[in-house]
């Protein structure tokens, strides 16, 4: 029986231990963050943070369409908030609406989240974040398609009332919106391609500008929307949100907590660490094939 | 017929599916609208009962057969039933048909204040008789005027305009308190307010505070500027309280100081007379009408009416969503509520009791059971999923090592290509190392977009060549067949 070199031993240690070296580097940059100095991309969330910022003065209402899942939560939720920030800082009028129903409990809690913030800091009515008057959640409507098409007619025949049971008419901010025609810009937060559904279906058919944020993994399949002008910027993944928090921070002083650029410390260690292992996984094949190599 | 019919459908709604995107004519565009809308969703409802009765059959013949794993069936059709259950009687939101959320306090409502009370017969009381115990006191918290406030104010910011131009109308007179008996000159915005139909006029904001402290205490219609009109009755607009001012404007013009006839203005406080001058500002907020000391005031109040005439014991502000008070936002109440009491004993800070308007006691703060959509989503299916994709890392990382070989080429440009696109993303090597970033972006824009362009251009050309053969019937594998 022949000996193991200590290349075949690195090659078939035992899993756990991978997973430990995980675990450590995950859970150490949580415990103790660090700040990274964050370079914004200006091909993709630079642009929508501009084009957001050139909204027009007569019509200023941002869809935000939130299918977001707790699976992809961690990358797409930081985004939603980021905004819903921005929107209300900028006194943008923000419509939410969700095309899974999954997606109803997060979208609400980002709502809630930078609604409470804003709320606890306002001295006037003005400041204030008023469901109704500044935002109206339009809650979860089924097919996929149908609810972006007729969207693009006649909002109240696909949202009669708002999640909460409320007439869509009564809301003072809804005075003036009846379709596409009436928005700025459709935001579309999903890990899937549903952004690409928004650019054929409500892009295509009705002209309204549409961005994304997606998770990272998915981001290769929308550069060739980038790169056409179908899309208006994107985020892409926990970093792309970590930049825009960056940019409205630096923009308007904001001092909430920025919950994407809090977990770059993490994910950049296990980026680091699956790098490190990549290489030295192959490192560790190189050397035994070498070696069964002068052997043989 | 069984197949022939699908394939007719299919056909029909194809066509008529192409030509609304083309032609865009009303009528089109409406009856494709009425399709998409209430059609598809009468489809999808079959096709979900469809899938739930197979999903049933499946797990039930594996029980039955004890297959391999039968017990996950058990698992699976009992989840199943239980959600099915609670979605139908419970709601999402627990606004379904069966109670579902037990105990915790008891929230009432009335003109737009929320208050607590200790149990369900104080409940019954106050709502059988609101006016009796509603006392601002004892409110949580007013209801925040999202919707018809700002209209409102800005027909007060009119009103104000139009008072301040007529100017020369207004003169000082006499008026008594009810409270003090004595006369009471107006200044610049006295306090005003309507109580069962009289409106009393104040000295100060003190004597207002009182008043509205305890009003039976106060109030004499004797002692009211007027009396509330009858067509004025119930919730007071903009447009009832100009009507209002004018009526006080010609009293003041029809009568003048030493004339023993003038209907004087008595402030129910002090009850002393109240003099209006010049440039008397008024509000209105749920029904009652304010005056103001200086135009500031008004502002002031205009901004934040809540904050004005609120109570010290508030605890919170309620969500500007919580148009009414169902079972779904008192839990989400409570539950907010909760937090913010465990948050303030943990930092030693003093609780606000919540006194019951009924009884004027003290009510116990008592936290809810509930069990609904919501509940099984944020309990449940938020952390499961959550779960599943944290242990991907780990997985990933594994593989990385394991598996992930140049053993060739082709998988050598994919490793490169990998590795310079992650270590892109990592903010300190972007920040430090000249480069990297330009790199990454390289490859995403120029060999990743051509070969996405490729793909989705072939992806493309597949779909529309297989959709033509599906909807002219050539393609019939959907229907459960071979080609025929």
């Amino acid at each position: 029986m022949s000996e193991q070199t200590i290349w075949q031993k690195f090659l078939q240690v035992d899993r756990r231990i991978i997973y430990l070296i995980v675990l450590i580097v995950i859970i150490v940059p949580i415990i103790f963050p660090f700040d990274l100095p964050i370079r914004i991309s200006e091909r993709t969330t630079q642009t929508l943070f501009d084009a957001v910022e050139r909204f027009p003065e007569n019509k200023n209402v941002f869809l935000i369409s939130a299918d977001l899942n707790p699976q992809d939560q961690p990358e797409l939720y930081p985004m939603m908030v980021a905004w819903l920030r921005h929107c209300f800082y900028r006194k943008i009028k923000v419509l939410v609406m969700c095309l899974y129903p999954t997606s109803l409990g997060l979208a609400e809690q980002a709502l809630d989240q930078v609604a409470t913030e804003f709320n606890n800091r306002a001295n006037t009515d003005e400041e204030r974040i008023i469901h109704g008057r500044d935002y109206v959640f339009l809650g979860y409507k089924p097919p996929p398609i149908v609810p972006i098409l007729g969207l693009g007619e006649d909002i109240y025949q696909v949202f009669p009332r708002d999640f909460y049971g409320n007439e869509l008419r009564s809301h003072p901010m809804m005075k003036n919106i009846k379709s596409y025609r009436d928005m700025d810009m459709i935001g579309s937060l999903a890990a899937n391609t549903l952004p690409i559904t928004y650019i054929a279906y409500a892009r295509a058919r009705f002209g309204i500008a549409v961005t994304g944020g997606v998770t990272a993994v998915s981001v290769a399949d929308f550069y060739p929307y980038l790169d056409s002008g179908q899309l208006t910027g994107m985020l892409e993944g926990m970093k792309g949100a970590a930049e825009y928090e960056q940019l409205i921070a630096k923009t308007f002083g904001d001092t909430e907590r920025m919950l994407a650029f809090e977990g770059m410390s993490a994910q950049s260690t296990t980026h680091i660490a699956i790098i490190l292992m990549v290489l030295m996984g192959n490192f560790f094949y190189f050397m035994q094939q070498r070696h069964e190599r002068r052997k043989g | 017929m069984r197949r022939t019919l699908p394939l007719y459908l299919l056909f029909v709604f194809a066509i008529w599916g192409g030509i609304s995107v083309f032609i865009g004519k009303t009528e089109i565009s409406q009856f494709d609208g009425l399709m998409r809308n209430k059609l598809l969703l009468i489809v999808g409802a079959f096709a979900i009962i469809l899938g739930l009765g197979s999903l049933i059959f499946h797990h039930y013949m594996k029980i039955r057969r004890k297959a391999r794993y039968w017990q996950y069936s058990i698992v699976t059709l009992g989840a199943l039933i239980v959600s099915t259950f609670i979605g139908l009687f419970a709601g999402v939101r627990g606004e379904g048909s069966l109670p579902t959320i037990f105990g915790g306090t008891i929230f009432v409502q009335h003109e737009g204040k929320l208050y607590a009370v200790a149990d369900k017969q104080e409940r019954k009381m106050f709502n059988e008789n609101p006016e009796k115990y509603a006392d601002i006191e004892y409110a949580i918290a007013p209801l925040p005027d999202g919707y018809s406030e700002p209209l409102i104010q800005d027909k007060l910011l009119e009103l104000k305009s139009e008072l301040f131009s007529n100017t020369e109308k207004l003169a000082a007179i006499q008026a008594v308190s009810p409270v003090s008996k004595q006369p009471v000159t107006l200044t610049d915005g006295s306090p005003l307010t309507v109580y069962k139909n009289n409106v009393y006029v104040f000295a100060s904001k003190d004597e207002y505070e009182q008043f509205i402290s305890n009003p039976d205490n106060y109030a004499d219609p004797q002692k009211a500027a007027m009396q509330l009109p009858e067509t004025m009755q119930g919730e007071l607009n903009a447009s009832d309280l100009f009507q209002l001012r004018q009526m006080i404007y010609q009293k003041i013009n029809e009568t003048g100081p030493g004339n023993e006839n003038i209907n004087t203005l008595i402030s129910p406080v002090s009850d002393s007379p109240v003099e209006i001058s010049l440039g008397t500002v008024l509000g209105i907020y749920n029904g009652n009408i304010y005056a103001f000391a200086t135009q500031d005031e008004y502002d002031q109040f205009l901004a934040n009416p809540g904050n004005y005439i609120s109570a010290a014991r508030a605890l919170m502000q309620i969500p500007a969503n919580m148009r009414d008070l169902n079972r779904y936002n008192a839990s989400v109440l409570r539950h907010e509520l909760s937090q913010d009491r465990e948050r303030a004993i943990r930092r030693g800070q003093e609780i606000t009791p919540i006194i019951s308007p009924v009884s004027g006691k003290p009510v116990e703060f008592k936290k809810h059971f509930a069990i609904h959509i919501q509940q099984l989503y944020e309990g449940i299916l938020v952390p499961c999923g959550s779960t599943m994709f944290a242990m991907l890392a780990f997985y990933m990382c594994s593989a990385a090592y394991r598996a992930f070989r140049m053993r060739n080429l082709h998988s050598g440009l994919l490793l490169v290509s990998a590795f310079l696109v992650m270590l892109g993303q990592i903010p300190i090597v972007t920040a430090f190392i000249p480069g990297v970033h330009e790199i990454r972006q390289w490859i995403l824009d120029v060999p990743n977009m051509a070969s996405k362009r490729g793909i989705m251009i072939g992806v493309g050309l597949g779909m529309a060549a297989t959709s033509f053969k599906i909807i002219f019937g050539i393609e019939r594998a959907w229907l459960g067949g071979g080609d025929e």
